[in-house]
């Protein structure tokens, strides 16, 4: 109870984090955002608090009225804005990067808050993944439904291929932009990012290994989800459990969100430590 | 030193001041004052307080206002009074979902739509209607687009961002669900939907 109190009361600054912290993410829950952005969320909020208290920081030298008054401005703006939030707004995913600034601004000098960059990167992946979104669907869609397909040729099951449509049985999939694995593969990347500043890796091509593995498990844990809802269709909108309508709605999605992440971070260990062992034992 | 320490306090105190107020206030979109000639308040006649079709906004995106019910000899007019944070917004979703109306087929007159469907037992015709030649179901279409045409997955890039950073106070849109066992009433003429509903209109 004593280091909690001196770790976090006496200390201002975790302090403010934590509630900036608990505030984004109050309104990530608060504007229906989706269960993976949530989760993402929590786990970026883990990241920064990590990263933040492992970073180099020095007492505030050359901090002067113009830098304070620019962060309490960027902050009135951004509250200003937040004001008019609603549902579906993505105005919510840059409340925590430009909190986080205002916030580190406030004591430390711009050159200090560069240098410890880390907290920053992380807080930036849930913007950048909504920036990434429509461009790597367009990537993934095709492919998942190719190889959707695919899988389902090869498993005997009859199907035609029509652009993004998989037709089986006088039913069809359409592979929309929601159902590419886009959205799971950056949910599975940010978090191997994270992961990588809290236990690094040895060298960045490692990570860029981890980052393909981590991608290419995604895509076919959501490739066998799409078999899946193509073989069960027909069982969509109809009355009493379906097995398509739960795979393709939030629940049934995030087990193969999850199994993906397992099974990545499962990776993530083995490269972690099959590289770390043989030099702690030199 | 002592003005760093003091700005510390004045950043807790914003955003706890931010928090309360918006956990209080809640910003929804504004109705304006509507009161309608010769209609009953509330809704499908129903005036006690346990109504069972009590229309609650899933979401701060829109508003629901006054409730208005009309009956002439052959037909009966339920209105519902709804205001959007924008018109990109409009969906009539939340309704079909409220009100059990099932069987739902959109139709289009011209640049605007409609909806049929069945409500307890009768067809009905509904879409929310800003003026007698501007009324539509729901802007959102329910169209997939093929994930290769480049132009349109740019044009929603593009407006995404804009609303980014260019959607600061909202730009109400107002309009009137009109729910009718008329099921011919969305293809009458201007003349014919004024004098049925919008000449009757007083608003504030």
């Amino acid at each position: 109870m004593r280091i909690f109190v001196q770790e976090f009361i006496f200390n201002p600054l975790k302090f403010l984090l934590i509630l900036v912290i608990f505030l984004n993410i109050y309104l990530l829950y608060a504007f229906d955002a989706s269960t993976f952005d949530q989760i993402l969320n929590l786990i970026i909020s883990f990241g920064i608090f990590t990263s933040h208290s492992d970073s180099d920081y020095k007492d505030p030298k050359n901090l002067n009225i113009i830098q304070i008054s620019s962060s309490f401005l960027i902050l009135l703006s951004l509250l200003y804005r937040s004001f008019w939030l609603h549902t579906g707004d993505n105005f919510l995913y840059i409340l925590l990067p430009v909190l986080y600034l205002t916030l580190v601004m406030l004591y430390f000098s711009f050159e200090n808050v560069f240098k410890n960059y880390k907290p920053l990167v992380i807080s930036l992946l849930l913007p950048m993944t909504k920036v990434l979104f429509i461009p790597l669907s367009i990537i993934f869609s095709p492919l998942s439904s190719f190889f959707t397909w695919l899988l389902l040729n090869a498993f005997g099951f009859e199907s035609v291929l029509k652009g993004q449509e998989v037709l089986y049985n006088n039913t069809g999939i359409n592979v929309t932009f929601s159902c590419s694995g886009s959205g799971q593969i950056l949910f599975c990347l940010s978090a191997m990012i994270i992961f990588n500043y809290c236990f690094p890796l040895r060298s960045i091509r490692l990570l860029i290994l981890q980052l393909v593995i981590a991608s290419l498990l995604t895509f076919f844990a959501n490739i066998i989800r799409l078999f899946l809802l193509a073989l069960f269709v027909n069982t969509a909108n109809s009355d009493g459990f379906s097995i398509f309508d739960y795979l393709h709605g939030g629940n049934g999605g995030l087990i193969f969100g999850f199994l993906s992440m397992a099974l990545s971070c499962e990776s993530f260990k083995r490269i972690y430590y099959s590289r770390a062992m043989p030099n702690e034992i030199n | 030193m002592r003005l760093i320490n003091q700005s510390r306090y004045l950043y807790a105190f914003i955003l706890i001041l931010f928090t309360v107020s918006y956990v209080l206030l809640k910003p929804k979109p504004k109705l304006n004052y509507l009161f309608i000639k010769g209609a009953s308040k509330g809704l499908f006649n129903h005036n006690s307080k346990q109504d069972t079709y009590n229309i609650n906004p899933p979401n701060n995106r829109v508003s629901v206002g006054e409730s208005f019910f009309i009956k002439d000899n052959e037909n009966w007019y339920q209105i519902i009074q709804l205001s959007f944070w924008r018109k990109e917004h409009l969906n009539l979703n939340f309704l079909n979902r409220h009100l059990n109306i099932s069987d739902i087929k959109v139709k289009s007159v011209s640049t605007n739509d409609y909806a049929l469907g069945r409500f307890k037992g009768e067809e009905i015709a509904y879409s929310c209607m800003k003026n007698s030649n501007n009324f539509n179901y729901g802007i959102s279409s329910e169209r997939v687009v093929d994930s290769l045409d480049i132009n349109h997955w740019k044009k929603v890039y593009l407006d995404n961002l804009n609303l980014v950073f260019y959607s600061f106070k909202p730009r109400n849109y107002e309009c009137y669900v009109v729910l009718t066992t008329n099921i011919n009433f969305f293809e009458d003429s201007d003349y014919t939907i004024n004098q049925k509903i919008f000449n009757k209109f007083i608003y504030e």
